[in-house]
Formats: structure tokens, C-alpha cells, sequence
């Protein structure tokens, strides 16, 4: 599965911190790494992949980081956030 | 956020931290600031009130300012608040942008979102409270009734004989969920708002891309014009307001003659002066740019001067700013414009 941000979404990142809007008024905010993995959404890209590098970022297993991933990017992708390309 | 444990703490840590945040990243300071536990409150209120949040957490995150857990706490929760609303008004400023599009209307986004994406390295250092767009003025009319129309409320009065559109700086526009949009007309009031030519403006524009679409924008040396205005007869001048003047000037390398020229072909180069002096002064910048020296050389006439001393004590009434145009209007508008401007003390009055 591959993920790319919506690029209709608006959108500002700091540490440990993402807010995200749609052009209709909707928004979000979402704390901890949503951000970075944001960051890394510039196009499209494998999740196993962003795991991967998420993984080196925090120090911890991949395993650990893609389930916590899947989570937040289908959370994302329900609200329109973020596209998916199976 | 990091802490600094080796930094200095300095007497009237207020202002200083203020002045570290808005210069952070022109040149710093030698000596990291700490906020004083006794300062916090105010110096958050004051970020908060002059939209320096980001600028002041960037500041953090460089180590050029620290302070205690419990400030950086208060003052993530305040720059994450913030970016929030600036993604809001960015949807705003794009809803915004297809309504003015679609009744082919000529407008530019200036000011906070345009700087934030075009003149600043990370757009979230540099957050903003509404959407700034200047309307060409043979639109502005259709502009003001269009939004009217679809819900954009102007709580302020409008003022009799045609006020905006002839002598006023435009209007501000709040939407149902509380949202501000400035329709900009003119850039100021008065004395240096009644002779400005808008339209100049319009010669030339850039783009910044909002949710996937190229929206126009000011062109550099309009951004700059419009910053020297905010910064030297805005209604809240404040350090943020000098730091744009001074990003556009040394960092983003905007043609700063074309904007004195521009200033100077609408009787305003006092203005322009005025902003770069005292955004030297302010933020303590080095003297040694051609810019500052120019400001420094130029010669103002009393009249100016009179008008910058009346836009510079804040609290001065907007008739008072008004009544500046007077000398600069052609005999035959005297009489309307003080029929306009009468028409706000009865208001007022009543």
C-alpha cells in the first residue's frame, strides 16, 4: 500500500504536532509523530517504507512503528486527509 | 523544546525576550535570554496579541531564548492553537479566492499567508489571526458587495459618500465561524492612504500554492510596501510587524528601491523610511545595509512627520488619523470627505 498527502489539504507541522485543514473548513490536529510522518508523505511512498525510516528516526522496531502507522494513516484517509494507492 | 541551563538571565526579560524572538534567525544575540517565571504570563500575552508565537518557539527551539517547563508548555499549546487558525484562514483565503475568481474580480493575498509560505523559512514560525487581500480599485465595489452576499459580515459602519472606495482603507470581513478576511482598498487612512495608486500594485504578482491551487500574491516589493505601511500606521505596530519589514528586505532580497520608488509615486516614501528606521532600531539590527542608510539620509517634510506622530501614538481616534488627508485631497473632495467622516462622530454620538 502507498500513501501521499492530499494535495488539496492545508497544512502546518512543528514538533510532535500536525494540523491539517480541507478547503471545505473542516481540520484536525494530530500530536506526536504525525508530523514526521507527514514530512515524509511528499509523494507517493510504501508504507513499509515509511516505517522504515520512521523506525531509524525513533529508534525502535519496524514492526512496532507500522502498526501505529496503518492506524494513523487510515485514520487520515477516512477524513480525506491523505490519498491511498493499493 | 530544549532548555539552556548556561543562559544569562536579564533584567527586564519582557521586551528582550520579545526582541530575541523577533530577530531570531537576522543575526543573533550573544547571550540566550531566559523568560523570568514573573514575566511569563505577560510575555505569552503579548506573543499571543502580536501573533509572535511562532517566532518566539522557533527562538526556543534555536536555544536563543529558554525557559521553564511550565512556559514551554504554555507556549506550545499557544503556537499549536495558532497554526490551527492559520490553516482555517488558508481554506478561508482559498473558499475566498474562487468567489473573487469566479466574478472575475482582480485581487492579491498579502500579508500573513503569502509572507508565511513566500518570505519565511518555515511557515509555521510565522502564524497570522485573518486573510489580507487587496482588491484592484475598479473591483473593490463588486468585491465588498460579493462577499456581503455570501455571508462575509462587516461589523464596523459603513460611512456615507462612497467613504471606502475614495478615501478608506477597506473593510474587515468576519464569516460565521468567526473568521476575519481584510478587503484592502487601500494599505492606510489619511494622509498617505488618500494618494496612494493601487493599481500600481497590479503590474506585477507572484503565486503561493494553498491546498493545490496557484493563488496570486503581492509581488515582492508590494509585500514590502505593505509591510512598511502595517509597521509604521497600523493600529497595532508591533515587533512582528518590524521583523516582516526587515525578512523581506534581508532575507527574502525584495527590490527595496522599487519600493521606496512605488512609496514615492504615492507621496508616502515617509513611510517607507519611517518603517526601515525604526525596524533598525527595534530589533537592533546592524546599521550596515543600503536600505537603513537611505531611510537614515532621507529628509522629511513637517507635514509627514506631524501625520507619523499621529499614526504612532496608538490610541489616537480614527478621525483624527482621517482628518490627515485633508491637505492632501483636491479642494473640490474636502467638502465629502467631511460629510463622510461627520457621519461617523454621529454615529458615534448616538
Amino acid at each position: 500500500v502507498r500513501w501521499r498527502r492530499n494535495p488539496h489539504v492545508l497544512w502546518r507541522t512543528a514538533p510532535g504536532y500536525l494540523a491539517l485543514a480541507t478547503v471545505d473548513g473542516r481540520s484536525i490536529e494530530v500530536s506526536g509523530p504525525g508530523g514526521d510522518v507527514w514530512r515524509e508523505l511528499t509523494g507517493w511512498v510504501a508504507e513499509e517504507k515509511l516505517a522504515a525510516v520512521l523506525a531509524r528516526q525513533y529508534g525502535t522496531g519496524e514492526r512496532e512503528v507500522l502498526s501505529d502507522l496503518q492506524s494513523l494513516l487510515h485514520e487520515l484517509h477516512a477524513k480525506g486527509y491523505v490519498d491511498r494507492n493499493d | 523544546m530544549s532548555f539552556t541551563p548556561k543562559a544569562m538571565s536579564i533584567g527586564t526579560t519582557e521586551d528582550r525576550v520579545l526582541v530575541a524572538a523577533a530577530r531570531y534567525g537576522l543575526g543573533e544575540l550573544e547571550v540566550p535570554i531566559v523568560v523570568n517565571a514573573a514575566d511569563a504570563e505577560r510575555v505569552l500575552f503579548r506573543a499571543r496579541f502580536d501573533h509572535l508565537t511562532g517566532m518566539l518557539a522557533t527562538a526556543v527551539l534555536g536555544d536563543v531564548v529558554s525557559a521553564d517547563d511550565v512556559f514551554l508548555s504554555a507556549l506550545r499549546k499557544q503556537w499549536h492553537d495558532e497554526l490551527l487558525t492559520c490553516v482555517r484562514l488558508e481554506a478561508l483565503a482559498v473558499r475566498t479566492a474562487d468567489l473573487l475568481n469566479a466574478a472575475g474580480i482582480n485581487w492579491r493575498i498579502t500579508k500573513g499567508a503569502a509572507l508565511a509560505h513566500l518570505d519565511y523559512p518555515d511557515p509555521a514560525a510565522r502564524t497570522f489571526g485573518d486573510v489580507d487581500m487587496v482588491v484592484h480599485p475598479s473591483d473593490w465595489p463588486q468585491a465588498f458587495r460579493l462577499l456581503s452576499a455570501n455571508g462575509y459580515r462587516r461589523d464596523s459602519v459603513t460611512l456615507p459618500g462612497d467613504y471606502d472606495n475614495r478615501y478608506g482603507k477597506g473593510a474587515t470581513l468576519t464569516t460565521a465561524d468567526g473568521l476575519e478576511v481584510d478587503l484592502h482598498r487601500r494599505f492606510a487612512i489619511g494622509r498617505f492612504g488618500v494618494t496612494s495608486r493601487m493599481e500600481s500594485l497590479f503590474a506585477s504578482s507572484g503565486t503561493v500554492e494553498l491546498a493545490g491551487r496557484a493563488l496570486p500574491v503581492l509581488a515582492p516589493e508590494g509585500r514590502l510596501l505593505h509591510a512598511c505601511f502595517h509597521a509604521t500606521l497600523g493600529g497595532f505596530r508591533a515587533l512582528r510587524a518590524f521583523r516582516d519589514v526587515a525578512q523581506l528586505i534581508l532575507v527574502t532580497g525584495a527590490d527595496w528601491q522599487a519600493t521606496y520608488g512605488l512609496a514615492r509615486s504615492w507621496r508616502a516614501e515617509a513611510v517607507v523610511v519611517s518603517a526601515i528606521k525604526e525596524t533598525w532600531d527595534r530589533l537592533e539590527l546592524s546599521a550596515d545595509h543600503p536600505a537603513h542608510t537611505r531611510a537614515v539620509a532621507t529628509r522629511m517634510s513637517r507635514g509627514d512627520q506631524r501625520a507619523l506622530r499621529l499614526f504612532a501614538r496608538g490610541s489616537t481616534f480614527f478621525r483624527s488619523q482621517a482628518l490627515s488627508a485633508l491637505r492632501r485631497l483636491p479642494p473640490y473632495e474636502v467638502p465629502r470627505y467631511l460629510w463622510s467622516l461627520g457621519h461617523a462622530r454621529r454615529r458615534r454620538n448616538s
